[in-house]
């Protein structure tokens, strides 16, 4: 066992490091002087050549990116060639403003599609089942940020009862962060429900259809509580795989959601950046945005392996 | 009491074909006619609801909304064939490529795959937005490049299955070479997947070029785009809500026509594939 | 009688599956239902345990010590089920919980009928174990299904029915799956298991050598028919019926 669990963070340092290299020779192709763009079109050669070699941009690409990976390694991600702030500080802020976003769209999601889902299982050949079918087929058709605009629309704007934007941390006032939070975990969890309502759906079918739930029956459980306890686990396995996908696609759902509540996530900083053609912002964000989908895959599979004894065994 | 499965037609299948139909035609109309000029900016005619001459009204350049609809489903479609062409095609022979070779070999093609999954669709596109400047174009690429994981999964676990079987096994022992089988075998036996994944994908890339277009790192204005449509409808929702629920209305519709067409097609190609 | 059934019928739509059964099983009594795959055998089984696929409906009557099973409200089946009618299985692999470890989901039908605390029903569920011979019973109890052999399961399978003492067992091919040498160690156990605890069975396979062995009388099934019945030496060296005798012509049973 220990044995898969080195293989497995082998293959995630790998693959991060893969993945700094790609993002940095990305950004090392665009077209473009950083420097031209800090100092703006006036600039004279010689200021251009000294802020270049200011910025390090003199040197190998080679030495570039170790000195940057260097840095990231430690927390720093450097000076923005734009504003001249440190750019680690404010990416660790904006991350915090993501990952509760993302965290608590993950919770509606979930909240929504285990009890839906298994129904919908349970009830496949009855009209209800249909429905709850169908509306998950609607819900997934429903970008993310037209249900956040309708949302806002409905609650903020008509009737008044939630914020149509903004953010407050959590430790300054609790309550307003948390009614900041619901429209945007909504928009976020709505969507994400729809699409693991129809994954929970097919995992609870799948196990309704297993010998072992017959025989947990003819030991005398009822339908239900059968299924709780020998189908529910059995169910989750497949549920958990796509789990991991699904964060991903979420983080970058909560790209769109932030530029419609004007949260001040990662993703606005991306989209900030990008626009600023503020390119070392820009690649420090892809890399964390990267590396987190690297790492919530790599907790997946651990899970895999802990809900599964079967797993645990070999490989 | 049973029906078979094969060949046996889904009302899931009928209504995605009439939804995928409908943004066809819609596409295939818009170049032939339109009620006015999508780009035609009337100053006079600005937000006017619905009329006999503006069937569902006009926006606050004073343009015609279904005419934009219309134009708008082009793009949708440009993109998603290119996007779910590139992956498919780049995909596809990488997953049979990963099911058919050594083990080593086809772990480190999915290792490589879970990488590029690591990049999610805008994420790509935001990046070559940077780049190159963002257009229809890097939306397409960057939606292909984070479309061909899928496409190789499928490819690949098809693809073993295949391998597995009779037919396989004694073309090996015959001496048959990899592409003869790969050809006479595998492609034709995991084809049904790969359509369907085409279905899907699609669905998948419609809203990515919608989000994209809604962030402003996709179809660049004045060409119309459903995405961009709702971006500019949210300062005026209260007043005039249809300028969003008629763009919202279409990608729903395009989402669901493809995601229902790949479940009926999945139903009909082969019962074996997964009763979902 | 322990089990009496009268005019069992199986229905899909008006497709009949299973056609005016009825027999019965006496106390201690065991009894063998043989037939070809689709006679109706695991299905009539099915219906007297209430446990028949969705779109099946059972008619008739089958009576488990004078209380009526077909027709009765789940609520009440499922008191009885574990409790005074037990079944075993044919497919070791996949009738035990994979995720589960094995002392447990024999621990739980216990729990379930007789209650107590959990840490009771493991000691109890170790000592069933020891019962159906698996070798060192605690050690066992902490493993996964996967983890055992075939035949160890369909032990574990045996110690979770007959764990309440039941008054009808049922069990549908429960070696057909498992290795010769298995089988016969598994078939003693059963024998045992029902001997000890004076339990009807009610024994359904394909298989005649096996038959033979176990069962004191047999009914022959064909097309969802009880075609002839009669003691196990009677049907089997003097049978009546064609089709028993194509059954006993099939197989490699030598008159004994």
């Amino acid at each position: 066992m220990v044995v898969a669990i080195v293989r497995r963070v082998a293959i995630l340092v790998i693959s991060v490091l893969v993945a700094s290299i790609v993002v940095f020779a990305f950004m090392a192709v665009l077209p473009g002087d950083p420097a031209q763009v800090a100092l703006g079109v006036n600039a004279t050669p010689e200021l251009l050549a000294k802020t270049r070699q200011d910025f390090g941009l003199d040197r190998p690409l080679v030495e570039q990116y170790l000195s940057w990976m260097g840095g990231v390694l430690h927390g720093d991600f450097g000076r923005s060639y734009v504003t001249g702030e440190a750019i680690g500080p404010q990416l660790l802020d904006r991350l915090g403003v993501t990952l509760w976003l993302v965290g608590a769209g993950m919770l509606v999601a979930l909240v929504l599609a285990v009890p839906f889902g298994a129904l919908a299982a349970v009830w496949h050949r009855r009209s209800g089942g249909t429905a709850i079918s169908g509306l998950s087929q609607l819900g997934v058709a429903v970008p993310a940020f037209l249900a956040g605009i309708l949302l806002v629309q409905v609650f903020a704007v008509q009737l008044r009862w939630l914020p149509s934007g903004g953010w407050t941390p959590p430790n300054q006032d609790t309550g307003e962060f948390l009614r900041g939070l619901i429209l945007p975990a909504l928009s976020l969890g709505l969507v994400q429900g729809a699409v693991l309502t129809r994954y929970v759906r097919s995992a609870v079918l799948d196990t309704l259809g297993q010998d072992y739930l017959r025989t947990a029956r003819s030991k005398g459980l009822r339908p239900y509580p059968a299924l709780m306890r020998h189908g529910l686990r059995n169910a989750a396995v497949p549920v958990v795989t796509v789990l991991g996908l699904q964060l991903a696609t979420l983080l970058i759902g909560a790209v769109v959601v932030e530029r419609v509540f004007v949260l001040p996530g990662l993703g606005s900083m991306l989209l900030d950046s990008v626009s600023a053609r503020d390119l070392l912002s820009v690649q420090g964000i892809v890399l964390v945005l990267v590396v987190a989908v690297l790492v919530v895959n790599f907790v997946v599979d651990l899970l895999y392996a802990v809900i599964d004894p079967r797993l645990r065994a070999a490989r | 009491m049973s029906t078979p499965l094969k060949g046996r037609t889904s009302p899931t299948l009928v209504v995605g074909a009439v939804l995928v139909g409908l943004v066809v035609a819609a596409a295939l109309l818009s170049f032939a006619w339109t009620p006015h000029d999508p780009l035609k900016v009337e100053s006079t005619a600005r937000l006017l609801g619905p009329t006999g001459d503006y069937w569902f009204g006009t926006d606050k350049f004073g343009r015609d909304v279904f005419s934009q609809i219309l134009v708008g489903a082009r793009t949708t479609l440009y993109v998603g064939v290119i996007a779910v062409g590139v992956a498919a095609v780049v995909g596809t022979p990488l997953g049979m490529l990963a099911g058919m070779s050594k083990r080593w070999l086809g772990e480190f093609v999915m290792r490589v795959n879970d990488l590029v999954l690591a990049f999610p669709a805008l994420l790509l596109a935001i990046m070559l937005g940077a780049v190159y400047g963002a257009s229809t174009v890097t939306a397409m690429i960057a939606i292909g490049i984070a479309t061909i994981p899928s496409f190789a999964r499928v490819a690949r676990s098809g693809t073993l299955q295949v391998m597995s079987t009779e037919y396989v096994l004694a073309a090996r022992s015959a001496g048959r070479s990899r592409l003869w089988i790969a050809r006479r075998h595998v492609l034709p036996n995991i084809g049904g997947l790969v359509i369907v994944q085409c279905s899907v994908s699609f669905a998948i890339a419609v809203l990515a070029e919608a989000a994209l277009s809604f962030l402003g790192f996709g179809t660049r204005p004045p060409t119309p785009s459903w995405g961009r449509m709702l971006q500019e409808s949210q300062e005026l929702l209260t007043v005039h809500p249809r300028l969003a629920i008629v763009p919202g209305l279409a990608i729903a519709v395009a989402v669901l026509g493809f995601n229902l067409l790949g479940d009926g097609l999945r139903d009909r190609l082969d019962p074996r594939l997964e009763r979902r | 009688m322990t089990l009496e059934v009268c005019e069992l019928s199986v229905h899909a739509g008006t497709h009949p599956l299973v056609r005016g059964v009825s027999f019965g099983v006496g106390r201690g009594e065991r009894v063998g239902l043989i037939g070809e795959s689709g006679s109706g055998k695991s299905l009539t089984a099915s219906a007297v345990m209430g446990l028949l696929p969705e779109g099946l409906a059972p008619t008739g009557s089958a009576k488990l010590t004078g209380a009526e099973l077909i027709g009765a409200p789940e609520r009440e089946l499922s008191r009885r089920r574990g409790r005074d009618l037990a079944m075993v299985f044919q497919e070791p692999m996949t009738a035990l919980n994979p995720l589960m470890r094995v002392g447990r989901q024999v621990a739980e039908s216990i729990r379930l009928h007789r209650g107590g605390s959990r840490r009771a029903a493991l000691r109890a569920a170790v000592e069933l174990l020891d019962a159906v011979k698996l070798p060192d019973p605690e050690q066992l109890a902490r493993a996964y299904p996967h983890q055992l052999s075939g035949g160890q399961r369909q032990r574990v399978m045996l110690a979770i029915a007959l764990a309440n003492d039941p008054a009808l067992l049922i069990c549908d091919e429960p070696t057909t799956a498992l290795d010769v040498t298995v089988q016969a160690q598994v078939l003693d156990l059963i024998l045992s298991g029902v001997a000890e605890r004076e339990t009807a069975l009610l024994f359904i396979t394909h298989d005649l050598a096996v038959v033979a062995k176990v069962c004191t009388r047999v009914l022959v099934m064909y097309d969802g028919r009880i075609v002839e019945e009669g003691s196990t030496s009677d049907v089997l060296t003097r049978p009546s019926h064609d089709y028993t005798k194509k059954l006993l012509a099939a197989s490699d049973l030598e008159a004994a």
